[in-house]
C-alpha cells in the first residue's frame, strides 16, 4: 500500500487585512420588501428597476434552496446585510479615493497592475464602486467602461434595460432572484464593432464588511468583430460570520467577436460564493472562460455558454483548489443551439486537508446544432485521504450529426514523479508543489503573466506545509 | 415512484437525477422455465432473504414487496464450479403485469453462471419486472448474463444488487434489443479486498422506445476494481439515459475504476443522455471515465463507402458489431444465440 500523505492548511493572512469602515451606510440585516425599496431609493433606480427588484424578491421567496450541491445551512439570510455603501463617491482619480480604501487596493496590487498592464480598472468596495477609470486611448476607440449605475442613468440606459438580467433571469435559480432584488455595483462594458482592445480591462471586488453580501452585476457587450479580455478578481478578509457573494455576469458576444473572461477568485473562507455567469455567443463568435477558484467556504459556480449563432465557439479552462473547510462545487454549462458550434472544456481540481471539490458540468447539443462538436476533459488530484473529489459531468445530445467526447481522471500525485524530482535534489515539498503547479498549467498559461504569477503564488502558499 | 437515483444529484433541469415511474400493481409472478445444472439447490421464500441494495433503489422495495410473489432462493456447496449455466426463460404474454424475484447466495470458491432471457411476441403489451440479488463468497466468480428481446409494447424493470466478498468477481453482461420502456438498475458493492466487477451492456434502442439505466460500483474494499462499459445504437425517436457511478469510499485504497460509453446516433430525433460520475473520498485510487457520442468516424465511413458499402449498410454493420462484441461475453451458448438470431445473422439454436 502506498504511503499516506498528511496535508496541513495554509496561512492566508496576507488577504485578511481589514479596517473598520465606521462611516459606512448600510441597510438592516435580512431581506424584506422595505429593504429592497430602501436599496432602490438609495441607488435612485428608474421605476422599472424598482419594480424589477420587487418582482425578483417575490420569486426569491417562492423558490426552494438547491438540494443538489454543497450544504448552505450556515447561510442565514436574516443575518446578511445586503447593502453597505462605503463613505465615498466613485472617482476616476486614484488620489480621491479615501486613504483606507486606497490602502486596501494598493496592498492587493490593483493600481500597480493598472499602470503596467491594464486598459482600465474598476474597484468595488462592499456594495459600491469606489474607483473607475479607462485609459484615454481606449476610450477614444469608443469603448465604454463604466459602473452599471451610471450607465443605467446615462446614454446607455436603453441598452441596459434591453440586456439586464435577460440572459440570467431571476427565475433561473434562487440566488439569481436574490441578485435581481438587491444587486448593487458592478461594471458595464461596451466594445463597438471591429474594435480590438489589446490590453485587458479589470474589475476587482473587495468585500470588507463582516456579515455582508456583495451583489455586483457585470454586463459586457462585445459588438460584431470586436475583441476584449476582461479580468475579474475578488477577495475578502476572513470573519467569524458568514459573508455572501451572489454576483451576476452577463456577456453578449456579437458576430465574429471574441471575449475572454478571466477570473481569479480568492474569497475568504467564510464566504458563500453563489455566483452566476452566462454568455450568449452569436455567429462565429468566441467566448473563452479562464477560471481559478481558490477561496470561499462554499462555491456554486458554473459559467454557462449559450452558442446561439452558427459557428460559435466556447472554451472553458478552469482550476479549483479546495482546502480545509472548503466545499467548492465548480464547472461549466454549454448549450449548443446552432449549427457547427464547438466547445472545449478543460479543467483541473485539487483537494487537500479535508477540502471537497466537485466538477459539475452539462453539455447540451440541441437538434438544430448539426455538425457541432464538444470535448470535455476533467482531471482531479487528491492530496490526502481526508479530502473528497467528485466529477459529475452530464451530456444531453439531441442530434445524430454531432460529435461529443468526454474524459475524466481522478488520482493522486505519482510517487514515481516525486521520487524522480527528489533524486535530482529537490525537496519533497518543492517536488509536490512543482507537480501541482504543472497540473495547474492549463490555467496559468492562459492568464496574463502577472496573474499567472499570482496564481502560482496562491498554489505555492496552498501547498506550504503539505508534507507532515 | 422514483427509481434509478444517482448517488449525487445534479441540475434538476437536466432531468437525469432519477426516473419517475407509475407501474401497475403486479397481479402475479411471471411465468418462466428453468434449466438447472443440478449443482444449485433452490427453495422459495415469502420475503427477501438477502439484505443487499439494488441499482433501482429503495423505492423498488414498494414494487416488489407489495406483490405477493415468492422469492426464489438458490445456493450451492462451497467450491462448486460448473460450465453449464443455470438458465431462466421468461416469456411475457399480452396483458401481463408480473414480477419475479431471485436471490443467490454463492459460497466461497465457486464458479457459477446464471443466464436469463426475457422475451415476448412483437405485439405484446405488458408490464414486467425482475429483481436479482447475489451474495458472492470469497474467491467466487459469478456471471449474470441477460438478453432482452421484448416486444414493442412491454414496460420492463430489471433490478440487480450484488455484494462481493474478498477476491469475488461479478461479471454482468446485458443485451437490450427491444422493449417499449426499459429501466435497468445494477448496484455492486465491492466490500471484499480485491473483489471485482466487470459490467457490459449493449443496446439497440429504436422507434419511440426508452432505455433508462443506473449502474453503481460501490468500492469499500481495498484493491477493488470495476469496469463499466456501455455500447449502443439509437435510432428513430429513441430516448436513452445512461447513469454510471464509480463510488470510491474512504478505505478502498488501491482501488481502480474505469467506465466507458460508446454510442452511435442513427437518426435526428433521438435523445441521448449520459452522466458518468466518479465520487472519491480516498486518496490512493485511480478512476477514469470516457464517453464518445455521435457518428461513425468520418475516415472509417469514407473507407467503407469507397469499398461500395452504402452508408445505411455501414451503420447496420457497425450496430451489429457493437452488439455482437457484447454478446461475445455471454458464455452460455443458447443465450448468446438468442442475440445473433434476433440480429438475423443465424437461426436460433433451439436444439
Amino acid at each position: 500500500m502506498k504511503e499516506k500523505t498528511q496535508v496541513n492548511d495554509i496561512d492566508r493572512s496576507m488577504y485578511d487585512f481589514r479596517f473598520e469602515n465606521k462611516d459606512a451606510y448600510k441597510v438592516h440585516e435580512g431581506l424584506t420588501p422595505a429593504i429592497v425599496e430602501q436599496i432602490s431609493k438609495e441607488k435612485k433606480d428608474p421605476a422599472w428597476m424598482e419594480q424589477f427588484r420587487l418582482q425578483a424578491l417575490q420569486i426569491y421567496n417562492q423558490m426552494p434552496f438547491p438540494d443538489w450541491g454543497p450544504a448552505i445551512d450556515g447561510l442565514q439570510m436574516d443575518n446578511i446585510v445586503t447593502y453597505v455603501r462605503p463613505n465615498t463617491k466613485m472617482s476616476a482619480k486614484w488620489s480621491e479615493v479615501p486613504a483606507e480604501i486606497k490602502d486596501t487596493f494598493e496592498r492587493l496590487g490593483i493600481p500597480q497592475a493598472e499602470r503596467k498592464s491594464l486598459a482600465g480598472v474598476g474597484a468595488q468596495f462592499d456594495s459600491e464602486l469606489v474607483y473607475h477609470n479607462v485609459k484615454a486611448e481606449v476610450a477614444a476607440l469608443g469603448v465604454v467602461y463604466t459602473d452599471l449605475e451610471s450607465a443605467l442613468h446615462g446614454e446607455y440606459a436603453e441598452m441596459i434595460q434591453k440586456h439586464f438580467m435577460k440572459l440570467v433571469t431571476p427565475r433561473d435559480h434562487k440566488f439569481a432572484a436574490l441578485h435581481g432584488a438587491v444587486w448593487s455595483g458592478g461594471s458595464f462594458v461596451y466594445v463597438p464593432p471591429g474594435v480590438s482592445v489589446e490590453i485587458p480591462l479589470q474589475s476587482y471586488f473587495r468585500l470588507n464588511a463582516p456579515g455582508a453580501g456583495q451583489f455586483e452585476h457585470t454586463l459586457i457587450i462585445v459588438d460584431e468583430g470586436a475583441y476584449l479580455h476582461f479580468i475579474e478578481g475578488c477577495s475578502a478578509p476572513k470573519y467569524n460570520v458568514a459573508n455572501l457573494h451572489a454576483g451576476c455576469v452577463e456577456l453578449y458576444v456579437g458576430k465574429n467577436a471574441k471575449l475572454r473572461y478571466s477570473t481569479i477568485e480568492n474569497w475568504s473562507k467564510n464566504m458563500y460564493n453563489l455566483n452566476t455567469k452566462r454568455a450568449k455567443v452569436e455567429d462565429g463568435g468566441v467566448i473563452e472562460w479562464v477560471s481559478g477558484s481558490f477561496g470561499s467556504h462554499v462555491s456554486y459556480l458554473y459559467p454557462m455558454s449559450i452558442l446561439a449563432g452558427k459557428g460559435a465557439r466556447a472554451e472553458f479552462t478552469g482550476i479549483t483548489f479546495a482546502g480545509k473547510g472548503q466545499n467548492l462545487d465548480t464547472g461549466t454549462k454549454v448549450v449548443h443551439n446552432a449549427p457547427e458550434t464547438s466547445s472545449y472544456v478543460n479543467t483541473r481540481s485539487i483537494s487537500k486537508d479535508g477540502g471537497i471539490s466537485t466538477f459539475r458540468s452539462s453539455v447540451v447539443v440541441n437538434r438544430n446544432a448539426e455538425n457541432s462538436k464538444s470535448a470535455v476533459s476533467c482531471q482531479s488530484l487528491m492530496l490526502d485521504d481526508i479530502s473528497r473529489s467528485d466529477t459529475i459531468p452530464a451530456m444531453d445530445i439531441r442530434t445524430n450529426k454531432a460529435d461529443v467526447g468526454h474524459e475524466a481522471k481522478i488520482g493522486r500525485i505519482s510517487d514515481e514523479a516525486v521520487f524522480y524530482l527528489m533524486s535530482r535534489g529537490i525537496s519533497e515539498e518543492d517536488a509536490r508543489a512543482m507537480i501541482v503547479s504543472g497540473f495547474a498549467d492549463n490555467v496559468s498559461k492562459e492568464l496574463p503573466l502577472e496573474y499567472a504569477v499570482e496564481m502560482n503564488n496562491l498554489i505555492r502558499i496552498e501547498m506550504k506545509g503539505s508534507i507532515g | 415512484m422514483n427509481i434509478n437515483k444517482i448517488p449525487a444529484k445534479t441540475f434538476y433541469w437536466l432531468h437525469m437525477n432519477d426516473a419517475q415511474i407509475d407501474p401497475a400493481a403486479a397481479a402475479a409472478e411471471g411465468v418462466f422455465t428453468a434449466e438447472n445444472p443440478n449443482c444449485l439447490t433452490g427453495r422459495t421464500e415469502a420475503a427477501s432473504v438477502l439484505d443487499i441494495q439494488t441499482g433501482m433503489g429503495d423505492e423498488t422495495a414498494r414494487l416488489f414487496d407489495g406483490a405477493a410473489i415468492p422469492v426464489h432462493y438458490f445456493t450451492c456447496a462451497p467450491g462448486t464450479k460448473t460450465a453449464d449455466a443455470l438458465r431462466f426463460d421468461f416469456m411475457y404474454r399480452d396483458g401481463d403485469s408480473v414480477l419475479n424475484r431471485f436471490e443467490f447466495e454463492i459460497p466461497d470458491n465457486c464458479d457459477i453462471t446464471v443466464a436469463m432471457r426475457f422475451s415476448a411476441e412483437k405485439e405484446t403489451a405488458a408490464t414486467a419486472g425482475i429483481q436479482v440479488k447475489f451474495k458472492i463468497g470469497k474467491a467466487s466468480v459469478v456471471r449474470l448474463q441477460q438478453v432482452q428481446t421484448l416486444g414493442g409494447d412491454v414496460e420492463f424493470y430489471n433490478d440487480t444488487g450484488v455484494s462481493c466478498d474478498d477476491g469475488a468477481r461479478f461479471e454482468l453482461t446485458q443485451v437490450v434489443l427491444d422493449g417499449k420502456h426499459t429501466y435497468i438498475g445494477a448496484r455492486t458493492s465491492l466490500e471484499g479486498t480485491a473483489s471485482a466487477l466487470v459490467s457490459d451492456v449493449g443496446y439497440l434502442v429504436g422507434r419511440d422506445a426508452r432505455l433508462d439505466m443506473n449502474y453503481v460500483a460501490y468500492h469499500t474494499g481495498k484493491k477493488t476494481t470495476c469496469d463499466i462499459n456501455a455500447s449502443g445504437v439509437l435510432s428513430g425517436n429513441a430516448y436513452k439515459l445512461f447513469r454510471g457511478t464509480i463510488d470510491f469510499r474512504n478505505g478502498c485504497a488501491g482501488a481502480v475504476g474505469n467506465e466507458k460509453e460508446d454510442i452511435i446516433l442513427m437518426d435526428e430525433d433521438i435523445v441521448n443522455k449520459t452522466i458518468p460520475i466518479i465520487l472519491c473520498e480516498e486518496e490512493d485510487v485511480e478512476g477514469n471515465h470516457g464517453a464518445t457520442i455521435g457518428r461513425i468516424d468520418e475516415e472509417l465511413m469514407f473507407y467503407l463507402e469507397s469499398r461500395g458499402i452504402p452508408a445505411d449498410a455501414v451503420y447496420d454493420i457497425m450496430a451489429k458489431a457493437r452488439i455482437n462484441a457484447v454478446a461475445a461475453r455471454i458464455t452460455d451458448e443458447k443465450t448468446r444465440n438468442a442475440v445473433t438470431a434476433y440480429l438475423g445473422e443465424e437461426p436460433e439454436n433451439d436444439e
